[in-house]
């Protein structure tokens, strides 16, 4: 029965998210002129965006696509969506508000302590056994087991869509789009994943979340152990999400692999707190001398509230105002498009003077990781 | 536990006074830490290198320190010479005893070009049930360090702090960035003036795990534009755990991705 239910819906969504769907949409975008991209100083936009339950893929594309145009317009390399960038999706399940209804009951509002704590709790179960190899997911109850099955079902169809998306408008405007995440299903697992798409349309890569919230944990979620790098015209891009922003080694390990970019999608399901979003990635990029590039999911889905300002972040003596801020969302609600321009040849420049960036001890770096970290693997979730 | 940060306004100390001057200064802020019931107080980065070496500084505060048997006193920061190295150190002080010395492990640039060596590691001490450590200014910016200090279960950090010309954005300084990555307590005295012609700028800020702090911004006391030399706060180290549970940072971390991270 549950087996049947996912094979309806995986089979629903690959027909109303189809190649041919999205090419037929696409098909009435113009191309853009290339242009020379060797330039030191490039212009980057962050998405900060409401979700809006669509009804169709054409209305999905519709959405990604005026944020991209616009970037394009206004002169940018490079674009980020947010965590979270497919739940818009959800309004394609049939009946989905009955489901919603149905489900509302196991909903808890758990407040979200970090630059990331996400996301639709109704649509997954929170008890799930791992199993790792096993594609056959089982999870115990039954309301909760078809929920998790809509999830893993409707996965697959929902990556392929997006990245077949934005690969099309990727090539169509001659940009670097990452594509903010979705879920990834991969040897019976589901990662929160995101892509970065070159600016002819072709995946240059994939990175898995690292560090977890409580929730995506109970939802059996699991984690990415690899910080990828990308390089691209307007310099080396890593990509960690959300919660990554919270720990100092996701950049430190982005810097030793020759990052100067990060960008990073956020999914918020909490209150609006300035210094809540404080802890993510303005220190991270103060500490690890990098523009840190922060796009946010914002609005209401199924009685859940997300709210974050996107914004360009760099070390605070590349700022005008001193206060590590390139340009950022005046509001933490609603829709804009947050521009800034990144200077790499700068930024290079700023950490050779830094006063307080740089240094190495290897005495007391040696042995770190045993010291640090050895005997807190036990408590490892 | 109640604790206090000294605030120096700029140039309280100056390398134009006299020593016992800056003794008569030290000695008013331990009586008022005593008035106001303190039982930690931690004085201003570079304070000790208004002496002429480490060792004078040091013995008069453990001199004065006789008189003030309960306070536990971090006397800032100096510059310790020995064997020919000189190093940027710290101490926490009780009754005529050193209880945990402490070397600067990361060097800024000007302590690069002032031939400075580096610490090699972080030291604790238990004062009043809280696991207690140091992190000497430019350690601030090295957020390795004070990840190290929280996995071996430190609950309170002190941080003499004398950091260059810092604008503060938001009123945020590197301990924030410290204290909200790691939940421990965290208290930073700022020295503000001038030192071989460089000028230092930084605040005193009594810091706490932001979930546990009344307007949840991380901070439970910031000096002041007022003549108020001493801020205190009283740290429970019960609510700073139950703070923990509402987001508990060290819990989530994935140790095999930073196998190679400092290597």
């Amino acid at each position: 029965m549950e087996a049947g239910i996912g094979n309806f819906l995986e089979m629903f969504f690959k027909i109303k998210l189809s190649g041919k769907k999205i090419d037929k949409h696409l098909i009435k975008i113009n191309y853009y002129k290339k242009i020379d991209k060797k330039k030191d100083i490039a212009a980057v936009a962050c998405v900060q965006r409401s979700i809006k339950k669509v009804k169709s893929v054409e209305e999905y594309i519709d959405i990604l696509h005026r944020f991209v145009k616009e970037a394009k317009e206004a002169g940018c390399d490079f674009i980020v969506f947010p965590e979270y960038n497919f739940l818009d999706l959800y309004g394609i399940i049939p009946f989905s508000d009955k489901i919603r209804t149905l489900f509302s009951k196991n909903t808890t509002n758990e407040n979200s302590k970090c630059e990331a704590q996400t996301f639709d709790k109704e649509m997954y179960h929170p008890n799930l056994e791992k199993t790792a190899e096993n594609k056959e997911l089982s999870p115990s109850k039954g309301e909760d087991k078809t929920i998790f099955n809509i999830l893993y079902a409707i996965s697959f169809p929902i990556q392929s869509a997006l990245e077949h998306i934005m690969c099309s408008l990727s090539a169509k405007y001659d940009i670097y789009i990452y594509t903010g995440t979705y879920l990834l299903r991969e040897e019976g697992k589901l990662y929160n994943c995101g892509s970065l798409i070159s600016r002819d349309g072709k995946i240059l890569g994939r990175q898995k979340k690292l560090h977890l919230t409580d929730f995506e944990e109970d939802m059996n979620l699991s984690r990415g152990d690899k910080l990828n790098y990308f390089d691209t015209d307007i310099g080396r891009i890593a990509c960690p999400i959300c919660m990554d922003a919270t720990y100092f080694e996701t950049f430190k390990i982005a810097r030793n692999l020759g990052c100067d970019i990060v960008a990073l999608p956020i999914a918020n399901n909490e209150e609006y707190n300035f210094y809540r979003a404080l802890r993510g990635i303005w220190p991270r990029v103060q500490e690890s001398y990098v523009y840190g590039l922060k796009s946010s999911l914002n609005g209401n889905i199924a009685g859940i509230k997300f709210t974050g300002k996107s914004g360009i972040f760099a070390p605070a003596p590349l700022t005008e105002k001193g206060d590590g801020i390139v340009n950022i969302s005046k509001n933490y609600e609603g829709d804009s498009l947050i521009i800034g321009c990144i200077d790499i040849k700068r930024l290079k420049a700023q950490r050779l003077e830094a006063e307080y960036y740089g240094d190495v001890n290897e005495n007391f770096e040696r042995d770190y990781y045993l010291k640090t970290y050895k005997g807190s693997e036990k408590n490892e979730k | 536990m109640r604790i206090g940060a000294v605030v120096s306004r700029k140039d309280d100390f100056n390398s134009s006074m006299d020593k016992d001057d800056v003794l008569n200064k030290i000695l008013m802020l331990l009586v008022k830490a005593l008035y106001e019931q303190v039982e930690v107080i931690v004085f201003p980065g570079l304070l000790g290198c208004f002496f002429k070496s480490d060792r004078e500084y040091v013995e008069s505060i453990l001199r004065l320190s006789i008189d003030f048997k309960s306070l536990i006193i971090c006397p800032g920061s100096y510059f310790e010479t020995l064997n020919g190295k000189k190093y940027h150190s710290s101490c926490i002080i009780q009754n005529g005893r050193i209880l945990l010395r402490q070397r600067q492990i990361y060097l800024s640039k000007w302590e690069k070009d002032e031939g400075f060596s580096r610490g090699e590691d972080a030291a604790f001490v238990n004062i009043h049930g809280f696991k207690t450590s140091l992190l000497i200014s430019t350690d601030l910016f090295y957020p390795q360090v004070s990840r190290y200090i929280a996995m071996s279960g430190a609950d309170l950090v002190l941080s003499p702090a004398a950091i260059r010309e810092q604008k503060y954005c938001f009123n945020i300084s590197p301990l924030w960035e410290n204290v909200q990555q790691n939940l421990f307590f965290g208290v930073e005295s700022g020295f503000k003036g001038s030192y071989k012609n460089m000028n230092f700028n930084s605040l005193s800020i009594i810091h706490a795990p932001l979930e546990m702090t009344e307007r949840e911004n991380g901070i439970l006391e910031i000096e002041r534009n007022n003549d108020c030399n001493l801020i205190v706060a009283n740290l429970d180290n019960e609510k700073r755990k139950n703070a923990i549970k509402k987001f508990d940072v060290l819990s989530k971390l994935n140790i095999k991705l930073y196998e190679d991270m400092l290597k």
